[in-house]
Parts: structure tokens; C-alpha cells; sequence
């Protein structure tokens, strides 16, 4: 395992500026997540730490070695594409030892590390099976057994899970954490799901047109966002942005909270209810308020909510946020 | 409803049994009277009355007929594997690759092939004078890439551009260099491609005249179709018929044998690429 740093990163696709300014630590061992909408440059950024793409402009570190310029096979890094991108003609034993055998390696060791691997994944069964012949979720673990194998120091993983079904996909996520605390191994995953993205990465880096947004633990990220965009971003439903007046600011350009931290009481803001969404454990409402303006509020409690209902809304003062004109968060 | 139905499928079957003598007749008839001797050729019957194998005997005797067929298989496979060796490599750089100018060599590389081969012809036998090929098979084997080397890169190339980049770039991360991706990963996945462009190739040069006729002078050295179109009967008034079939239905089987033998091959090459998935 090694540590990733990126100096100075920017990248240009002609005229188009996709990443620019990047400066990144990732330490050695660490689960780093990189989120951000599609266009985000996030996958730039990415294949740039494989090799995939060049850099324009700044440098590449893994471990204490600039690789800016170093092939993706030299730097100790595998990958885990989205489609998989396993090889169709190859069984799963030959796509898993592919890369060693380029490396020529011997044959005993690559039969060793190979079962060693399957294992690993339980995937011993079908070796012999040609990619064609499995499952989403099996391929999915042929992919990374091919990534494992080759003992990199850095594991790259490109929206791995974003082909998978829901269920599946909770379940490849936790064996996915799980796997990073057995291997002890520094891994960074691209995602556009912002909860894939909280629930496996020690921090998280939020991209946005092509710089970083904020980096930090996920609960930091979601409950002290640096900017309006990053609270906007984190959290489903979306943060409320709303006048200051109503939370009785006075400095802020605007305020922001979540629907959680929003509840209904004996008397607060006068507000109706617009649309219900019943989620099971709990429930979306989005109403309005008298100001017009709109505002979504999570709640268990209302004994039958319907349409057109009047409500009174408080907002949990602690968790108000602030944000002045440039979308910055304020203290306090 | 049922009377209905039962006259469309009969209507069906009557316009493929239309469609098939059509198709077929000619090379029936071609193989009825290669079995037939003398003036019985010119009987109109369907099946010979007294079928004997002297044609066959005639036209691998009185010529080096079976020296022709060999010719052919040489000049004939050379092409293909030459064609598909080059076209394979030219594909990966033109579906694969950026650089200048890729859009203009593909099209010169296609307007190679809209020259008829009559205009060609004068200069293309310059050139194999110069390089003392005449009456050589490689002079056939050099000119027949002009036209196969154009649609085995263009189709070659269409199928390279549908190969998904991640299985590349995947191979990249493996440590596998150009030569390494196009050998081990792209070629196996390329098998249909170059199976049915391989067989396209194939049947032009086995089939080509014009090229095989003007560089080729002797007996020895010429391919099928030359020699059956030279094949003559004892006088210049007497078109020999039956050996002129009986070399027909020689040189075809072949075709027909690869086009079975790579039948399922063949349609996923023509169809691969026309549906996702």
C-alpha cells in the first residue's frame, strides 16, 4: 500500500477545461471516495492516478515516486472498471491471471495466487466459466479478483457497483469495506451515489466543475458543509434553502436545513402540505410555506397526513445553516 | 381462417421453391452435364441418361489442372492471410488510435477499390514488370490486395471501433502492450469479423480473371478461372462443354465446403454489431 498525491492537477480536453487546481493527500491504507455529478471530472481525475489519461498540467505521487509520466502497468495500481471490462474469450482463471502472466510470472505462483484470490472472493466454483456465463454480481467479483491478484498498492475502482441491482448492490458495498479493512490497502472509488459514497469512504472528496469542493470524513462533510453546493449536494431529500428572516438571521444571505431538522409543532411557521411520499420508516413531506416558499421535512409522527393539511414548523435551531452571498458557510 | 392460412404457407413455399431453382438451377445443370459425354450434352433432360466421369478425366489430363487448383488454393490463401495480418494491425490504428489525417487515409484507402480494374490494369503490369513478377503467382497476390485490403480494413475497422475501450484500457492496467492487446485480446474477439471477411476475400481472389489473365502467361502458372476459360476442345470450332462444366463443379466445391464448414461463424460475423447485447 502507498500513499497517493496529486500537485497541481488540471486537465484539458481541447479548449475544455475538465479538472483544474487539484491538490489531494490520500494517506497510505485509506479509503478515499470521490463523488460529484457526472461532469464533475471525478472519473478524470481518476484514470489520471492510473494512467489512463495525462495530466496537462501538475504531477502525480504514489508512494514517494512521481509517476506523472510512468505507464499505468509501473505503478503499482489496479482497476476495477464500471463495465467490469473482463476479457469475454478468456475463462475466469485465465482473466484473473492475465496480468501475471505478462509480468511472467511462474506457473505454480500464478496457480497459487489465483486460487488464493478466488477464494478470497468465493468465486473457486467457476474458474473454468467464461465471463458470458456468470452473473452481474459474479463478474463483478471476477473484476476484482483480477484487480487483487496483482497486489497493488493502490486500488482504483470506477463506479464498480453502478451495474448492479439494488439489493446486490448494498450487499457488494459492504464486502467492498469489508475487503478494504482486510487488505489494509489505500483505495479510491468513483461514484456519482452519494451514499455509496458515505457509507464506504474514510473521506470523501466532493468534486464540482472540475475542482474540490471539500474533502473530509463523510458525518463532517454531511453536518458542516464548507459550501452551499456540498449541502446541497449531501442528503436525500435535499437541504431547504430558505430566506435568512425565517430563522432570524440577519447576516446570512441565506439559510439552509435539512428535512430532518425540520418538525411539526403546536405553533411555529405556518406552512400546507403539497405532497406526501411514504417511505416505510419514515416520511417525506413537502409543504409550503406561507412565504411561498417550499420545504421538505422528514416525519414520523403526523397520525394521517394528507394534501392541503395546515401544519406549524420549527426548525432546530442548532442545525440551522448559514450561508452569505458566495454560497460560503458561515460560523455559528 | 384455417383454409386462409393454409394458402399463405402454401403460397410461401411455392415463392422459396421459385426462389431457390432459380438460384440453383444453373449450377444443377452445370453439374448434370459435367457428367455427360459428347452430343449427349446437348440433350434436354434433367438427369443424364448414361452419367460418366470422362469430362473430369479429360480436364486433369489434358491440362496441369490440378497444378491450376493448387495455384489457386496459394494465391488464394496467401491473400487472405496477408489481408487479414495487414488489416487487423491497420484497424487497430484507425479504430483505436488518434492521429491526423485518420479520416483521410481511411477514404484514399477506400477509393483504392472504386478504380474499375481495367483502369488499373496498364500500370499495375508496369509495376509487376518492374519487380520481374510476371508469370509469378505473387504478382496475383500483390494486385488482389487492392481490392481486398480496402473492406477487410473498413469492416476490420467498424468491428475494432465496437470492441468496448474499458477491455482495453483493462489490458493497459495489466501490462499488456499494443502487440499483446491486439494479438491476445482483440483478436480473439475480432474471430467472426475475420472469419466472414476472410471468407469475402477468399472468394474474390479465387474468383478474380482479369488480373490472373494479364500477368500470368504459362500453363503452370495460371489460376482456375484463367484455365477453364482457356480450356479449348479439339478445333477452334468446338467448345469443349463438359470440361468446361466438369472444372466448374471442381472449383466450386471448395467455396462451398468453407462457406459450410464456417456457416455459423459466418452469419454472427454479418450480423454482429447490428443489435446490442
Amino acid at each position: 500500500m502507498s500513499s497517493v498525491r496529486l500537485e497541481g492537477i488540471a486537465k484539458r480536453f481541447g479548449s475544455t477545461e475538465v479538472i483544474r487546481g487539484v491538490d489531494l493527500d490520500i494517506k497510505s491504507g485509506e479509503f478515499v471516495v470521490f463523488v460529484g455529478a457526472s461532469g464533475s471530472g471525478k472519473s478524470t481525475l481518476l484514470r489520471m492516478i492510473a494512467g489512463l489519461e495525462q495530466p496537462s498540467e501538475g504531477q502525480v505521487f504514489i508512494g514517494d515516486s512521481d509517476v506523472t509520466d510512468a505507464p499505468p502497468s509501473q505503478r503499482g495500481v489496479s482497476m476495477v472498471f464500471q463495465s467490469y471490462a473482463l476479457y469475454p474469450h478468456m475463462t475466469v482463471r485465465d482473466n484473473i491471471a492475465f496480468g501475471l502472466k505478462l509480468k511472467k510470472a511462474g506457473k505454480a505462483a500464478i496457480e497459487e495466487a489465483v486460487t488464493r484470490v478466488a477464494t478470497m472472493l468465493e468465486i473457486e466454483g467457476l474458474l473454468d466459466r467464461k465471463p458470458g456465463q456468470l452473473s452481474g454480481g459474479q463478474r463483478q467479483r471476477v473484476a476484482i479478483a483480477r484487480a487483487i491478484v496483482r497486489e497493488p498498492d493502490v486500488f482504483l475502482f470506477d463506479e464498480p457497483l453502478s451495474n448492479l441491482d439494488a439489493a446486490l448492490r448494498t450487499r457488494t458495498r459492504i464486502e467492498i469495506k469489508d475487503l478494504h479493512r482486510k487488505l489494509q490497502a489505500t483505495m479510491i472509488y468513483v461514484t456519482h451515489d452519494q451514499i455509496e459514497a458515505m457509507s464506504l469512504a474514510d473521506r470523501m472528496v466532493i468534486l464540482n466543475g472540475g475542482h474540490i469542493e471539500q474533502v473530509g470524513p463523510p458525518a463532517v462533510l454531511y453536518h458542516e458543509p464548507a459550501t452551499k453546493y456540498v449541502a446541497a449536494f449531501l442528503g436525500s431529500p435535499s437541504m431547504n434553502f430558505l430566506p435568512p428572516e425565517l430563522a432570524g438571521s440577519t447576516e446570512a444571505a441565506e439559510i439552509g436545513i435539512r428535512p430532518e431538522d425540520v418538525r411539526v409543532a403546536a405553533s411555529g411557521l405556518p406552512a400546507t402540505i403539497e405532497e406526501i411520499e411514504e417511505l416505510g420508516e419514515t416520511r417525506v413531506i413537502h409543504a409550503r410555506l406561507e412565504s411561498g416558499d417550499p420545504v421538505a421535512l422528514r416525519d414520523r409522527d403526523l397520525a394521517d397526513p394528507h394534501i392541503g393539511q395546515n401544519l406549524s414548523l420549527e426548525f432546530d435551531r442548532e442545525r440551522v445553516h448559514h450561508f452569505d452571498a458566495d454560497g460560503k458557510r458561515m460560523p455559528g | 381462417m384455417r383454409g386462409k392460412r393454409m394458402l399463405k404457407t402454401g403460397g410461401l413455399i411455392a415463392l422459396w421453391i421459385v426462389v431457390a431453382l432459380f438460384l440453383l438451377f444453373p449450377f444443377y445443370y452445370a453439374v448434370v452435364s459435367s457428367f455427360r459425354e459428347g452430343s449427349a450434352i446437348f440433350e434436354a433432360s434433367l438427369w443424364p441418361a448414361n452419367p460418366t466421369f470422362a469430362n473430369y478425366e479429360a480436364v486433369m489430363t489434358d491440362q496441369p489442372f490440378a497444378k491450376n487448383i493448387l495455384n489457386s488454393l496459394i494465391v488464394a490463401f496467401s491473400v487472405v492471410v496477408l489481408s487479414l495480418g495487414l488489416a487487423t494491425f491497420a484497424s487497430y490504428a484507425f479504430g483505436r488510435a488518434k492521429f491526423k489525417g485518420r479520416r483521410l487515409l481511411l477514404y484514399t484507402i477506400l477509393g483504392v477499390s472504386m478504380f474499375p480494374q481495367v483502369a488499373v490494369l496498364s500500370g499495375l503490369f508496369e509495376i509487376v514488370r518492374l519487380f520481374g513478377l510476371y508469370n509469378n503467382l505473387l504478382s496475383l497476390v500483390f494486385s488482389y490486395m487492392i481490392f481486398t485490403l480496402p473492406f477487410t480494413v473498413w469492416v476490420l475497422t467498424s468491428f475494432m471501433r465496437d470492441l468496448p475501450v474499458e477491455i482495453e484500457e483493462a489490458a493497459i492496467m495489466d501490462g499488456a502492450s499494443s502487440w499483446t492487446i491486439v494479438t491476445k485480446v482483440f483478436l480473439p474477439l475480432l474471430a467472426p469479423a475475420l472469419v466472414t471477411t476472410g471468407l469475402l476475400a477468399f472468394i474474390a481472389a479465387w474468383n478474380e480473371f482479369l488480373f490472373a489473365l494479364s500477368f500470368t502467361l504459362t500453363n503452370e502458372q495460371r489460376t482456375v478461372p484463367v484455365a477453364i476459360a482457356l480450356i479449348t476442345g479439339a478445333s477452334q470450332y468446338e467448345l469443349p462443354w463438359g470440361n468446361i462444366m466438369a472444372a466448374s463443379v471442381i472449383v466450386t466445391v471448395p467455396l462451398i465446403v468453407l462457406v459450410l464448414f464456417f456457416q455459423k461463424k459466418l452469419v454472427a460475423g454479418l450480423t454482429a454489431g447490428a443489435v446490442k447485447g
